[in-house]
């Protein structure tokens, strides 16, 4: 299983119109990935959090997977997930999550601020922390707040794409890059592509190789694009679909235990089903190392 | 005295469909059909290396480069196939791939992507794994597109021929 949880969704507000053009381009992007062996591909909105939401929960979500890109998941056997990037720089101007999660799997938070750091490290109710790693990080990052943020389940992602625009770009990329592995102490960090065109996407194997240069273990870098991954997936699903995040109704059509695929059935068939998750040290972050006798 | 411990690098190049206004199919076989193509004459052995050693001295500078380039060579590419073996140092492995990564083009030719498949410590092993890989991207073809063969009866001799070269090719360790 390879997980892509950032593929940009080619709109930047809810009045931006999607031609069709752009959703070719993302249609080649994920075709692409495909071919380089991505099995779980999470497509990103990306929207400033002080913007004004529709009210309507409808509307609230604009990529519409199963029309759009139903065809392909039926043809290719690859899983779509939509997925929401608040940008957020003054926390007063914000509003809460609760009804923007419902529309969406995966909920990520990109602070362009300090204050939006703080915020997001420790009240926001998200899956993940990402930053704009083509341009300087907002402020320097502590080891006590990062690391508490990873202990409460909220991973931090890496956006490949910037290190192949251009060279400032990857300056940039590198060391932000650096100082995320620092201040996580190289825990709980996932990666994403981020690709704008069928271009910028890249293997595992590259991948690896970059971000291993760059100072992650390479057990890490396989797990933080395969198992890590998949659990932000599974958190995010869970938070709307789970009473308290360990019950789940519904049956999924048997993978045994492929957590992520069993959660997706869960609307359509009406019998339920226990999911098990199994836990190692790493997922439970400090937990475990408490409790143990 | 120890012997000179070396990886070989298998990578593809893939040439993936840019042009935004055509609508293209999404079954697994014609994904795999458009990705893959043979690649132009400007694309050699000769220029493949030099783009490999102008993106290593541009990102990992002169150290980095001069490091890589003292066992660096391209064991093998066909252009009908745009597969290719690359070997270097067994240490400088990670750096050559990143390297390979970081690229977006060779020489004049643009839009492509070059895809380290496969690492490992023999040519042999490696050659077994190409010519098991593209049989095996061949039956999903095959599978999928059995009523209008002809139309990709190229493409098929081509993955055939890459097989029969890998054999016939000496091992010169």
């Amino acid at each position: 299983m390879l997980v892509d949880l950032n593929v940009p969704w080619p709109q930047n507000s809810y009045a931006d119109k999607v031609t069709s053009q752009a959703v070719n381009n993302l249609i080649k992007t994920l075709s692409t990935l495909h071919m380089l062996g991505y099995t779980h591909i999470a497509i990103n909105f990306t929207v400033n959090h002080s913007e004004k939401f529709p009210n309507d929960v409808k509307l609230l979500n604009p990529i519409d997977i199963k029309r759009r890109f139903g065809e392909l998941m039926d043809r290719t056997g690859l899983k779509l997930y939509s997925r929401i990037t608040l940008i957020i720089d003054d926390p007063s101007k914000g509003q809460s999550l609760s009804k923007i999660s419902q529309a969406f799997d995966i909920v990520a938070a990109l602070p362009i601020s300090e204050k939006g750091l703080t915020l997001s490290t420790t009240n926001l109710d998200i899956d993940l922390l990402t930053f704009q790693y083509g341009s300087r990080l907002p402020t320097f990052l502590k080891h006590k707040s990062i690391c508490s943020c990873v202990n409460r389940g909220v991973k931090l992602e890496i956006v490949y794409g910037y290190a192949l625009r251009d060279v400032q770009a990857r300056r940039q990329f590198v060391s932000n890059v650096r100082s995320v592995i620092r201040s996580s102490r190289s825990r709980g960090i996932v990666i994403g592509s981020g690709a704008m065109s069928p271009l910028e996407c890249r293997n595992i194997l590259g991948v690896t190789s970059l971000i291993k240069n760059l100072g992650l273990p390479s057990d890490r870098c396989s797990k933080a694009m395969g198992d890590l991954a998949s659990l932000v997936l599974l958190n995010g699903r869970l938070r709307n679909k789970s009473h308290k995040q360990t019950i789940v109704t519904g049956g999924g059509s048997g993978d045994g235990d492929d957590v992520v695929n069993d959660v997706q059935g869960i609307d359509d068939v009406q019998t339920i089903k226990v999911v098990k998750r199994s836990m190692d040290a790493e997922q439970l972050g400090h937990a475990s190392k408490r409790h143990k006798p | 005295m120890v012997r000179l411990k070396s990886r070989y690098i298998l990578f593809e190049i893939i040439f993936p469909p840019t042009d935004t206004n055509v609508e293209e199919s999404v079954s697994k076989a014609d994904i795999l059909l458009s990705h893959h193509r043979a690649s132009p004459a400007d694309v050699s052995i000769k220029s493949i290396l030099q783009e490999i050693r102008r993106s290593l001295s541009l990102n990992l500078g002169d150290y980095g480069s001069a490091k890589c380039n003292s066992l660096l060579q391209l064991k093998y590419f066909s252009n009908k196939t745009s597969t290719g073996i690359i070997r270097c140092h067994r240490e400088d492995c990670d750096l050559v791939i990143m390297a390979l990564m970081l690229m977006s083009k060779i020489g004049d030719v643009d839009g492509l992507i070059v895809n380290p498949v496969k690492v490992s410590g023999t040519i042999k092993k490696i050659e077994q794994f190409a010519m098991r890989r593209n049989s095996k991207i061949l039956n999903i073809i095959k599978c999928s597109q059995s009523s209008h063969l002809s139309d990709n009866d190229f493409i098929i001799n081509d993955f055939k021929k890459i097989g029969r070269e890998n054999e016939n090719e000496n091992e010169d360790d």
